[in-house]
């Protein structure tokens, strides 16, 4: 089974690779067309901007990308950037579009507390039965730093929110595509729980 | 909410962790000695946030040594990352960002002439990745004598056009170190961080002066320091830091109190 870490020149990837190692379960760090296709599942990393939609597209990454989200239809786990690529566009560069995966679009927090949000921050109103949040109960903390929040169209994409001064989704899911806002892998006992489930229900622990 | 920040630093130089008191350095162990005497391990699962800081004072720093030796400890830390020493190019930051930071501390640099790579560091890691860490003896905006290079070299600049400096530069948070406190147990300089922080709106980490579990009260009292550090590794050790955190909790301040217990699947396996 091939777990891939897709590397687009963007954020913290050796802590992803270092979280899954807590499972012991290696991951491979890919940055080819044909190492995307081969994927059996795959992890969108990213801290950044909107902006590298651009270079995902000239590195011809996106039809892959379609494929293993629409037609093979592997487990795929966006965090942070990785996950707000999963929209349609972003107020943070207008005319590009993202993968339009999950219906919504990205907007900028236009609000009086300090931007980006940046911190441990709890996770609220989660989904009942859904076993992604297996041992995982309201109100647990987990890291946080963004400028942007995903402005889902579909409540029922929306797995958990997240409250700074307003209410946004910080987990998102559509069929085999699951998004956090936050970094489990910057989110202590919590963050290894939700891999850990995310793991499970895809059977690869 | 926002949870506040227990920061832990940590001290390395050539090989070995310290203890530093008013900068001066007393050599506490290896990689190996903190995981094995001190039980970083366990410790790290209290940390909200791992600073580790290279404060080599000799001009030739080994950057590759340094991160195999600090590798061991962030493989079992899963919390936001600083790494600083040494950074004076776009190269070395991008090392220590691919080798685990989240976040670079500079300090030295932004006072010295050649510090544009810093602009380019902020521009594709972002503000908040970029951490100024500044040095400082005496008290007050005015007064504060600011120093670099391990505290080697004083410079000509006070405290407000420092911090001036560090904005201009995209700095998204500081570091504040105060030599005369630093390690030597008379609490942090309240006084000092209370000025810094009205004539900034960049996020404060106290540093130099907490060793025990009141003066980080102390320090999370003043209600605008949203986060607290400690570089006392004797004092903290194995579950000291969770018994710190716990006592901090019941004082009403709202700490994530971390709980691997919680992990089912762990104790199961066993």
């Amino acid at each position: 089974m091939k777990i891939n870490i897709l590397n687009y020149d963007c954020g913290n990837i050796w802590s992803i690779k270092n979280a899954f190692k807590f499972f012991n379960i290696e991951t491979n760090i890919i940055n080819t067309t044909e190492s995307i296709i081969e994927s059996d599942c795959l992890i969108l990393p990213g801290d950044g901007s909107f902006k590298i939609i651009n270079d995902i597209k000239k590195k011809k990454f996106d039809e892959p990308l379609n494929y293993l989200a629409y037609k093979k239809k592997i487990p795929i786990l966006g965090i942070c950037l990785g996950m707000q690529l999963f929209g349609s566009n972003s107020d943070e560069s207008i005319n590009d579009k993202g993968f339009s995966w999950v219906k919504g679009s990205l907007k900028k927090f236009n609000i009086k507390k300090k931007v980006p949000h940046i911190g441990f921050n709890n996770l609220i109103n989660l989904k009942k039965n859904e076993p992604i949040f297996e041992n995982i109960s309201n109100n647990s903390k987990f890291y946080f730093v963004h400028s942007y929040y995903f402005n889902a169209e579909n409540k029922e994409d929306v797995l958990a929110e997240t409250e700074y001064e307003i209410t946004f989704p910080s987990v998102i899911k559509r069929e085999n595509i699951i998004g956090t806002q936050f970094h489990p892998e910057k989110s202590q006992n919590h963050g290894i729980q939700f891999l850990y489930n995310f793991l499970k229900i895809n059977k690869i622990i | 909410m926002i949870a506040p920040r227990m920061c832990f630093v940590l001290l390395y130089s050539e090989g070995v962790f310290n203890l530093s008191r008013n900068f001066k350095l007393q050599k506490v162990g290896n990689t190996k000695w903190v995981i094995d005497n001190y039980d970083f391990n366990e410790m790290s699962k209290s940390i909200d946030e791992l600073i580790i800081l290279n404060i080599n004072k000799n001009k030739n720093m080994n950057f590759e040594n340094f991160i195999n030796d600090i590798k061991p400890l962030i493989e079992k830390s899963f919390m936001p990352v600083g790494i600083g020493g040494g950074i004076n190019s776009f190269q070395t930051a991008k090392y220590y960002f691919d080798n685990g930071a989240d976040k670079i501390i500079i300090n030295s640099e932004f006072f010295k002439n050649n510090n544009k790579f810093i602009n380019k560091i902020v521009d594709k890691y972002g503000s908040q990745s970029v951490v100024a860490s500044i040095d400082y003896k005496n008290q007050g905006l005015v007064n504060a004598k600011l120093f670099i290079d391990s505290g080697k070299k004083e410079i000509d600049l006070n405290l407000k056009d420092a911090i001036k400096k560090v904005e201009l530069l995209g700095a998204g948070e500081l570091l504040l170190n105060s030599i005369d406190r630093d390690g030597v147990g008379y609490g942090y300089d309240i006084e000092t961080l209370q000025e810094v922080n009205n004539i900034t709106n960049l996020p404060i980490i106290p540093c130099g002066g907490a060793d025990n579990y009141l003066q980080l009260l102390e320090g999370i009292k003043t209600n605008f320091l949203h986060a607290v550090s400690t570089s006392h590794i004797f004092n903290f050790m194995g579950g000291g830091l969770k018994e710190t955190k716990e006592l901090l909790i019941k004082q009403g301040y709202n700490f994530v109190n971390w709980d691997y217990t919680n992990l089912k699947f762990i104790n199961e396996k066993k």
